[in-house]
């Protein structure tokens, strides 16, 4: 459902995503994984339109959403989850919930799905009128991804949704990010560094190195290859060779 | 005396916090300090003066005004700001200095340089309170500006369009990313604020039945440092920022020296400075 083909993209000089060709089907979950400054954040930013490709097609159904600005590609059913969560953080809670459906125009709607999110993330009812910058991490967390689901996605891209948490909070995000996939069938790319986590949730993954897909596959199989287990799940030469 | 300097600080108070709103909800959300200001006060004065000479409407001016103050806004941050979007800093200064010297001269081109009245009778009536004379006109700035204070509050906070507007100042990037149209919320910021900038222009030319190409001047530096004062980027700042620089100046000027008057303003932005860098309402970064 959506398809990157052949994507090039600059970061002013710098040559940061190289001929990328990415696919997610519906209700999917598609992991990227791979080290700082490999290019994950980058690919995402040139699929919800904050980055312009240099050349390359992105498509969303049967749409071509290449040239199209972050507004569009919202309304075509893309939601982006920035990394370090970027909340509108001198407004309440609800004010970001309400701000996420912005670009909706059934806004009748609107109050019945706030009040989904709080029943998804119940820490949100509770902290409904509270300054959005004074919430925990995990709780940003949370509300980062309400904020992205209130404008009603079908495919949900996932930026480091695990950074500078505690392993049980990231546990509790990933719970979450699993019922949003299962109940509501929501297709997700998800980029994350710690594969451990990553490759636990997704359904396939990609690996992504200097701007370059080095391989690609069913979780389960990357799981298994050697090179994957060596450098992303700190596993010893020795330990996978003999 | 000190009540009736307190009133006089007030009234001039209010227009500098008028102007300085503007300062700050574009300071806000650009990062960009529009030396125009000044300027867009102007045009509202010259729209209504204009207007209200030809047609003897007071309506007509005050709508006349506004317009032209508003359209100086749109057309600044058009080609003015927005060409310059992602340059250093000082590019976007130097074109508004640039701008406002563009605007006075074209004032000066149209409307000659010497000054017009504002030939408008108000009514004459004072009100004694606390053994300060206050004429219906001071009454009238200050019901104004606060009502517009009002409004303008009421919409940043209330409304969804001005959410949208304080969630582009904190995070443009995450602000597109949930279909916020930055460049409408530019606009409407823009808007709103050489709005408030046109009334207190408008207001000025019948307080002092004056008006020039050089009147956004000074009141437009003044209600800059009343910006800063109050905490640059603070809607509450830009307000306290104006009143109390309007006080101040007019204290300074009955109670020390009068020709000192402009000077007791800037006096006061070093002091507060010196003691609260960031402002009276400032935020820490």
């Amino acid at each position: 459902m959506l398809r990157l083909s052949n994507i090039h993209t600059y970061y002013g000089n710098i040559h940061a995503v190289k001929g990328v060709s990415i696919h997610v089907n519906p209700g999917e979950i598609v992991a990227l994984i791979g080290g700082n400054g490999a290019g994950k954040s980058t690919i995402l930013r040139t699929i919800s339109g904050i980055l312009k490709p240099a050349s390359g097609t992105i498509h969303f159904g049967s749409d071509d959403i290449t040239s199209l600005g972050p507004e569009s590609i919202l309304r075509t059913g893309i939601g982006h989850v920035p990394e370090g969560r970027r909340l509108f953080k001198g407004l309440t809670v609800r004010d970001n919930l309400i701000l996420g459906a912005y670009s909706r125009r059934d806004r009748d709607r609107i109050d019945d799905d706030i009040d989904a999110m709080e029943r998804l993330f119940p820490i949100l009812k509770k902290r409904k009128g509270q300054i959005a910058g004074t919430l925990s991490g995990g709780e940003q967390q949370m509300l980062a991804m309400a904020r992205a689901m209130m404008a009603r996605p079908g495919v949900l891209l996932l930026d480091e949704p695990s950074m500078g948490l505690a392993p049980i909070i990231t546990a509790q995000i990933y719970a979450q990010i699993k019922a949003l996939n299962l109940g509501e069938g929501l297709s997700m790319l998800l980029v994350e560094q710690n594969a451990r986590l990553a490759l636990n949730l997704a359904h396939r993954g990609y690996v992504v190195e200097t701007g370059r897909i080095v391989m690609e596959g069913t979780t389960g199989e990357l799981r298994e290859s050697n090179e994957i287990q060596r450098a992303y799940l700190g596993k010893g030469y020795r330990e996978v060779w003999e | 005396m000190f009540f009736q300097q307190l009133v006089n600080g007030l009234v001039s108070g209010c227009v500098y916090a008028l102007i300085a709103l503007g300062y700050t909800m574009i300071f806000g959300i650009l990062g960009i300090v529009n030396f125009a200001q000044g300027e867009i006060y102007m045009f509202g004065a010259f729209g209504a003066v204009t207007v209200y000479a030809a047609t003897g409407s007071l309506a007509l001016a005050i709508l006349a005004g506004l317009g032209a103050a508003c359209l100086v806004g749109v057309l600044l941050e058009r080609f003015a700001f927005r060409p310059l979007r992602g340059t250093h800093p000082l590019v976007p200064l130097i074109s508004a200095i640039g701008a406002s010297i563009l605007l006075s001269s074209l004032a000066r081109f149209f409307f000659g340089p010497e000054d017009r009245p504002f030939p408008h009778e108000f009514s004459a009536a004072t009100y004694t309170v606390f053994s300060a004379h206050i004429t219906g006109m001071q009454l009238t700035i200050m019901g104004i500006s606060a009502a517009l204070m009002t409004a303008l509050w009421l919409f940043l906070t209330m409304s969804r369009h001005g959410k949208a507007i304080q969630a582009v100042a904190m995070d443009s990037d995450a602000a597109r990313l949930s279909g916020i149209n930055v460049n409408r919320a530019y606009v409407a910021t823009f808007l709103s604020g050489s709005a408030l900038s046109g009334v207190a222009g408008m207001l000025m030319a019948v307080y002092y039945n004056a008006t020039s190409p050089t009147m956004g001047l000074l009141p437009g530096l003044k209600a800059f440092s009343a910006a800063i004062l109050g905490g640059v980027g603070s809607i509450p700042g830009a307000i306290i920022g104006g009143l109390v620089l309007g006080v101040a100046e007019n204290l300074g000027a009955a109670y020390l020296s009068s020709n000192f008057k402009d000077a007791f303003a800037f006096i006061a932005l070093v002091l507060v400075l010196i003691i609260r860098p960031r402002g009276i309402m400032g935020q820490r970064k």
